[in-house]
């Protein structure tokens, strides 16, 4: 019976979600008029690219870093890696392909990486970090499109959307399940955007030193949402594309977890 | 005096014995050993005259002594368990400032960022 309850539950949220979808176009502005075809993204001038840092954080991704790293550096030489810990040779396969390797003497969580990257990438002068996963389920294509409104002065933080842009090899469980951090976001932190656990996002040098991550581990993207909303500066969507892989989904977020996450974003904000 | 209370009143008074000296000495946190001293007071009080919390109970609308002891029991068993889950999110933060710093003042390679063959 309970059984049979919570699953309604789950098909009428879905359908809620899924029919209220439209409505959850942002508030916020978002940088939709981009074309989304790889030639017709707008390039940036090479000394913008270099002033631009790519946060990598890595844990167990010696099988994918270094592809990874090279395939970013093709355009970006500022590449800063953070090794979380890890047990395979991701450090010194990141160091070969050119990055600057920054290594967590222990597992902290992705959260803690990215913050070590964001604090380095300003310390040596970044005037935009990139926040970018280390799986290849990012693509260096819709760099440019996050990085334009800043340079604009469209605002401060570029959020990346695969719900604007477009997703591969999703499946339906994860789908949903994206949704409902959406909708989770949208009750809790009041924050209307399309999709807020992507690691994709790009931050002017400003708003990059009133980050503050705390939350170690996955948490963190809800935490992250919350300070883009009260940091007092300007952000938006930019459509971007995610390819899921077998391999990327194989060392992605099992479902599960989505409880632990939960807990941990809710227990921080009760306490602080 | 029961076979329950021979029991556990010497242990209570060997536990007071030590927080008191602990007290004394002023070694450790006096704060928590004047918590643990009140708690090991109150519970060889209550061994000792168990129909005190019975009035005690009756007062707060309970029926028993016991009911009063465990209740209270739980509730600071729950305050005890989120103040080391506080205390313990806390060490996690600071070990992770720990590992930070370590981490950005020892790069483990760096690429001159002023390099332009790949812009």
């Amino acid at each position: 019976m309970l059984v049979c309850w919570r699953w309604f539950a789950i098909v009428r949220i879905a359908d809620a979600l899924s029919l209220s979808y439209g409505e959850l176009m942002p508030e916020v502005q978002s940088q939709s008029d981009a074309a989304t075809e790889p030639a017709n993204l707008p390039t940036l001038p090479p000394e913008v690219r270099e002033q631009v840092f790519i946060v990598i954080p890595a844990y167990n991704e010696g099988e994918k870093v270094g592809g990874v790293i090279e395939e970013v550096r093709t355009l970006y030489p500022n590449v800063v890696v953070v090794d979380d810990g890890s047990k395979d040779e991701s450090a010194a396969i990141s160091a070969r392909a050119g990055a600057m390797v920054l290594h967590h003497a222990i597992n902290r969580g992705q959260g803690a990486a990215l913050q070590t990257g964001i604090d380095y990438a300003i310390l040596r002068g970044a005037q935009y970090v990139v926040t970018f996963d280390s799986d290849g389920q990012h693509r260096v294509e819709d760099i440019p499109a996050l990085i334009t409104p800043i340079l604009e002065g469209k605002w401060d933080i570029s959020l990346g959307s695969r719900f604007l842009g477009g997703v591969e090899n999703i499946k339906a469980s994860r789908k949903m399940l994206l949704r409902l951090g959406v909708l989770f976001t949208r009750v809790i932190s009041r924050v209307k955007i399309t999709d807020t656990h992507n690691g994709l996002r790009a931050f002017s040098r400003r708003s990059a030193q009133r980050i503050q991550i705390t939350l170690d581990r996955m948490a963190h993207a809800s935490e992250l949402i919350d300070q883009v909303r009260d940091c007092g500066l300007p952000y938006g969507e930019v459509p971007v594309h995610i390819r899921y892989t077998d391999y990327s989904i194989a060392k992605g977020q099992s479902s599960s977890g989505a409880f632990k996450i939960i807990f941990h974003y809710l227990f921080k904000r009760m306490t602080s | 005096m029961n076979a329950f209370q021979w029991i556990v009143l010497p242990i209570l008074g060997l536990l007071i014995v030590e927080r008191t000296l602990t007290l004394l000495r002023g070694s450790g946190s006096r704060r928590v050993a004047l918590f643990w001293l009140v708690v090991w007071c109150g519970a060889a009080v209550a061994i000792t005259w168990p129909e005190l919390t019975t009035s005690i109970a009756s007062y707060l609308g309970l029926r028993r002594g016991a009911d009063l002891v465990m209740y209270f029991a739980i509730l600071f068993s729950f305050i005890g368990f989120y103040m080391i889950y506080v205390r313990m999110r806390r060490l996690d933060a600071n070990l992770t400032l720990l590992v930070r710093k370590l981490a950005i003042e020892n790069p483990m390679s760096e690429v001159d960022s002023s390099n332009k063959d790949n812009g």
